[in-house]
């Protein structure tokens, strides 16, 4: 589904990618971790377009979207949740959804994504008419993945969804993320801090170091390789 | 004093409507493209210019003149933002460098006109529009040109809050003013939207041109007489509030004309003194409230929701509840 080739990305002139090369199949959980600056952020940024890209490829289902504009990937079915600035705090919830469902030029489909959203996510039916900019951290966060998924994305890719969350709504929102990819077959891609809790969700990892890929594998690979536990993941018991 | 009072009032309203149409196009640039276009002021001088032109042709016919001021400042303002800003956008580069260019781009389209009415004979002109009484107040004649701008000012107000609240690319619009890159990986064609949006910003700076220059003599400074004040006005406005926009016009109107005529009748002070009134109302305006006078992007709507809200039994917009 996606293919990323010996890609060297980075903002300015500056490489912060290195020779990355990984790929996600169809029906994926991928868990993207590492330490801080690791370049996890960047990478999916390079995915996306936001990034400068020096050298390799990426390769979304079949089709080379190396280079590429945000506007136009965002039509290819890839979903994006960032990190920060996730919502539009200026709209409101419904109209945040309405935009995220903008490339879906069929209204029933449209009505249909967004009666499947609300019912992932209730909390969003209740306030069609709050501002996004005033809700709570974990009902943001659910917006911005509901407004992602208004885009009925193959693959969607969220950047540490679960940052500055409560335990309890962290969780919650992982769940979430599990019945995406089981009810709605989205793959999925969490770049996360938290590797325990990434990889017990994930049928794959990819350990991001310094730019570089460390180490790629299946979970339960990650958790046997001691260099990885000791120096990247702290204590790993999955 | 009524009979001051209820001249200087209307003055007032008409110069805060012009201020309006011109400002909301500012506002609009300033929140979508978060660029402060100095340019803008000169789709107002080609707006008299249009206005000039096409009455000559149509006399009285405001519909046509109105028309062809906006398309032509609405063509303008797209070509001057395909051949000038957007390259420089695509290239990231920085706000300082786009207010340079925007100041170049004013200087470029000033002396254009100015090499064009000189050699037209056109460097001070009239519309011809007829101009007459439609009602005495106090001995102050109530013209069709004061009644078209503050008709005009009131409409393209509620019409703008509909497209922005009722419209995807009204919508849109709103969304790149307050996530730019959010609204590009969620697939909002950004590029035609800014289009759209220099189409209006244009469109309405040539409409207030058109009808300023009914009421006035049009030179090729017309534009350029009236940049400070309608940066006063959105600077008020603390920028990009489209709400703050219009109360930041009239006040601006009113403090040029009927707060000068209060100083001039009962302090004696000099109507040279005329131009310093907005400022001072800034500089004591931002003093009190540093933001201006609305919350970014607010629309008219979302602030009759507020205040229809403090008055019910519970007061307070409710606040984001800590994680």
């Amino acid at each position: 589904m996606l293919e990323i080739r010996n890609l060297i990305s980075g903002y300015g002139k500056l490489a912060i990618i290195q020779d990355v090369s990984f790929k996600v199949d169809e029906g994926d959980f991928v868990a993207l971790v590492g330490p801080n600056g690791s370049g996890k952020s960047t990478l999916v940024k390079s995915i996306l377009g936001l990034t400068n890209i020096f050298e390799g490829s990426i390769t979304f289902q079949g089709t080379n979207i190396t280079r590429w504009k945000p506007e136009k990937i965002a039509k290819m079915k890839l979903g994006y949740v960032p990190q920060l600035a996730n919502v539009f705090p200026d709209l409101t919830v419904s109209e945040n959804l309405e935009l995220g469902g903008v490339t879906i030029r069929d209204e029933d489909q449209r009505r249909h994504l967004r009666d499947r959203v609300v019912e992932l996510f209730p909390i969003l039916k209740s306030r069609p008419r709050q501002r996004a900019g005033l809700l709570s951290g974990g009902e943001r966060q659910m917006l911005a993945v509901g407004r992602a998924l208004m885009a009925e994305p193959r693959l969607l890719i969220l950047d540490e969804p679960t940052a500055a969350l409560a335990p309890i709504v962290a969780e919650q929102l992982l769940q979430r993320l599990v019945e995406i990819r089981e009810k709605m077959n989205v793959t999925i891609v969490l770049v996360e801090q938290n590797a325990r809790k990434a990889l017990s969700l994930a049928n794959r990892g990819l350990v991001l170091v310094q730019g570089k890929s460390a180490f790629q594998g299946t979970p339960d690979q990650i958790s046997q390789d001691k260099d990885i536990i000791r120096l990247f993941l702290g204590e790993l018991a999955i | 004093m009524l009979e001051w009072l209820a001249g200087s009032i209307l003055l007032s309203l008409f110069n805060g409507s012009i201020y309006v149409v011109v400002s909301l196009g500012l506002t609009l640039t300033l929140a979508v493209v978060k660029l402060p276009n100095f340019a803008h002021a000169e789709f107002l001088t080609i707006g008299g210019y249009v206005g000039v032109i096409v009455s000559s042709a149509y006399p009285d016919n405001l519909l046509v003149i109105g028309a062809a001021a906006f398309l032509f400042c609405a063509a303008i303002a797209l070509a001057v933002h395909r051949v000038a800003f957007k390259p420089l956008m695509d290239r990231k580069v920085s706000i300082y460098i786009l207010v340079l260019a925007s100041f170049a781009v004013a200087q470029f389209i000033r002396y254009g006109v100015f090499s064009w009415a000189s050699v037209a004979g056109v460097l001070s002109a009239t519309q011809n529009i007829k101009v007459y009484s439609l009602a005495t107040l106090y001995n102050t004649e109530l013209t069709n040109v004061y009644a078209l701008a503050i008709v005009l000012a009131i409409l393209i107000s509620v019409l703008l809050e509909l497209f922005l609240k009722l419209t995807t690319m009204g919508k849109s619009m709103r969304a790149i003013a307050s996530n730019f890159d959010l609204a590009r990986i969620s697939g909002i064609n950004v590029p035609r939207v800014v289009d759209v949006m220099w189409i209006i910003a244009g469109g309405l700076g040539g409409l207030g041109g058109m009808v300023f220059g009914i009421y006035t003599t049009v030179t090729p400074v017309l534009g350029f007489n009236t940049l400070l004040d309608i940066f006063a006005v959105v600077i008020i406005a603390g920028l990009t509030s489209f709400t703050g926009t219009i109360i930041g016009g009239y006040i601006v109107g009113f403090s040029q004309n009927t707060l000068m005529d209060f100083l001039h009748y009962y302090f004696d002070v000099s109507f040279g003194y005329q131009p310093l009134l907005p400022f001072a109302l800034i500089i004591i305006i931002l003093l009190l409230k540093p933001t201006g006078l609305a919350p970014s992007s607010q629309t008219g709507l979302s602030l009759i929701r507020r205040f229809a809200r403090r008055s019910s039994s519970n007061p307070k917009e409710p606040e984001p509840p800590k994680e």
